[in-house]
């Protein structure tokens, strides 16, 4: 990644602060990454780091400082300690670095501060033998809305680069681009956003405002931004809140991922963006695969409504038939599918066991032209707020926390629990806040119910079409 | 009033004597972020069959905020329990 950031203009702007105004060249931020990179390295040599990611430069700094030294990094959604707690458990990282304000987990050891002072590094053991890292880990993310087992997602540095040039070139973005950071960087929607636009020499621009503030928006507007993207619950909160792109004169693209915006809204913000003289894209995508799988043109949305379109550059999407289902499954192939996944740190020594074709899980269809069609998911997930919550893991985490046998279903954007249990023995509120932490969901759409025994199908599988009737 | 409370109540799964109108705000609590306060104007719409507005909804930061917009739109909340609050 570095060697392709030497080769932009050091003095054009890279990351650009709306809140404070300060602007990061490519030669500074080059320079930020050779000081934190030699500090990495005299303390650290090649060991695994866990960095809890904000959206402000050093954190972008530390991310590419440990691409550069070859450690491999997890980016990880700041939260309460003892979430991190668990990861540390299960995959025994080297060190932590984590904004200098943030609480230190308990295990971890007094920590030192990095270059900047933004962030403060611990490491976790000084004595250790070295331990076997594949040698083209790069990256390791967090699946979305995974509960229970911590499983982390294993990238190398060419996954990360090949879905960066994939994205900047189908959606053109050149050095004058400037997208505003509207989604965290632990994200693999929000860390496309960092890495496609750093690899094409354009500019992030940072805040620290949420896209429903008016904050935002003046930072969008006095920054010049010309993109912005969004998952569906915020181009639904933007459409409750009466947003056009004509009020932001220089937005000139709109991306969406993240799940299935409502058609009517696409259909909505397809006619006002191109009334705007805007462009509007509905992607698809997985962390499995970096981030993006497929993308619908600009210029086709308006016949492709409901479509997750065509596949990114140097990507090919297939159909796969399956036994357990008469539809059929959609197959992604390209440079940017994963290695795999990590549950334990034993994990993290292991090859490329995907080789490039990722079964997506999803169920699809194509049509004449090409287009591709989501037609459900194999797996069981509810979705709460465009966030797909596996609800196996959830049951996985009741079982786990609460030594409960539970049966997860979603009842109509109601995530509801059955758990076996005497019903005055069952605590209700306390579960329901329970998931609400784990999935960050409000607790409203959470219902937990005590039952007598989980109804059963006749080949002994939970029978969730009965619990759901 | 107590509708008005028991909105943050089920929004947010915290504790009544946790709502304080001028400290419990927008980003104060982890539970108040932008998922949240859509999730909030969901409830409080529902509770008191009214829709708000984009003005409102943007300016809908803290609890005594929340309490003038749902009068603005007509609703009568107890005046005891409202005095008690401020």
């Amino acid at each position: 990644m570095n060697e392709l950031l030497a080769q932009h203009n050091p003095s054009s702007i890279a990351i650009l602060d709306a809140d404070s105004g300060t602007a990061t060249t490519y030669g500074q931020l080059l320079a930020s990454i050779q000081r934190t990179s030699d500090v990495l390295r005299r303390e650290l040599g090649r060991g695994i780091v866990f960095h809890v990611a904000t959206n402000t430069v050093p954190s972008i700094v530390l991310y590419l400082s440990c691409l550069e030294l070859g450690c491999p990094v997890a980016l990880l959604e700041p939260g309460p300690s003892n979430r991190l707690e668990r990861l540390l458990q299960a995959f025994d990282p080297d060190a932590i670095v984590l904004p200098q304000e943030a609480e230190m987990p308990a295990s971890a050891t007094p920590a030192a501060l990095l270059p900047d002072g933004a962030y403060k590094i611990s490491l976790r053991s000084t004595a250790r033998a070295a331990r076997p890292l594949n040698r083209n880990l790069a990256l390791l993310l967090t699946t979305s809305g995974s509960t229970g087992s911590p499983k982390l997602v294993r990238l190398t540095q060419n996954n990360v680069l090949a879905n960066a040039h994939s994205i900047a070139s189908y959606l053109g973005i050149q050095p004058g681009e400037r997208s505003i950071q509207s989604l965290p960087m632990h994200y693999s929607y929000g860390l496309s956003l960092v890495n496609s636009h750093l690899a094409a020499g354009a500019t992030i621009v940072l805040t620290r405002h949420s896209f429903m503030r008016p904050e935002f928006w003046d930072g969008f507007d006095r920054t010049r931004c010309t993109s912005f993207a969004g998952v569906p619950y915020m181009y639904e909160t933007l459409h409750r809140l009466q947003f056009h792109p004509k009020q932001h004169p220089t937005m000139r693209t709109m991306t969406q991922a993240g799940g299935g915006l409502r058609r009517d809204l696409i259909q909505s913000f397809y006619e006002s963006s191109s009334s705007a003289g805007c462009r509007f894209f509905v992607m698809y995508g997985q962390t499995e695969a970096t981030a993006r799988i497929s993308y619908v043109p600009s210029e086709q949305l308006g016949e492709k409504i409901g479509s997750i379109g065509i596949p990114i550059p140097n990507g090919r999407l297939s159909l796969a038939t399956r036994e357990d289902s008469d539809q059929q499954e959609l197959v992604y192939s390209g440079p940017n599918v994963m290695m795999g996944y990590a549950e334990t740190a034993a994990d993290l020594a292991d090859g490329d066991e995907l080789e490039g074709t990722l079964r997506t899980g999803d169920l699809a269809t194509v049509d004449n032209d090409g287009f591709f069609f989501l037609a459900g998911r194999l797996k069981r997930f509810a979705k709460l707020f465009g966030r797909r919550i596996s609800l196996e893991d959830v049951e996985k985490d009741l079982e786990m926390q609460y030594s409960i046998h539970a049966a997860a279903i979603d009842r109509g954007g109601q995530l509801t629990v059955y758990a076996v249990a005497q019903d005055e023995l069952l605590d209700r509120a306390g579960i329901a806040r329970y998931l609400a932490q784990r999935l960050s969901v409000p607790p409203k759409y959470i219902t937990v119910d005590a039952i007598a025994e989980i109804p059963m199908t006749a080949s002994g599988k939970k029978d969730y079409k009965t619990l759901s009737s | 009033m107590d509708r008005l409370l028991d909105c943050f109540v089920q929004t947010f799964g915290i504790n009544r004597d946790q709502i304080i109108p001028l400290k419990l705000a927008y980003q104060s609590i982890p539970e108040w972020d932008s998922v949240g306060h859509m999730a909030l104007v969901a409830e409080i719409e529902c509770t008191f069959d009214i829709r708000l507005d984009t003005d409102d909804i943007i300016g809908m930061s803290d609890v005594s905020k929340a309490i003038e917009i749902v009068q603005k739109h007509g609703v009568v909340l107890d005046d005891a329990a409202l005095a008690k609050s401020r």
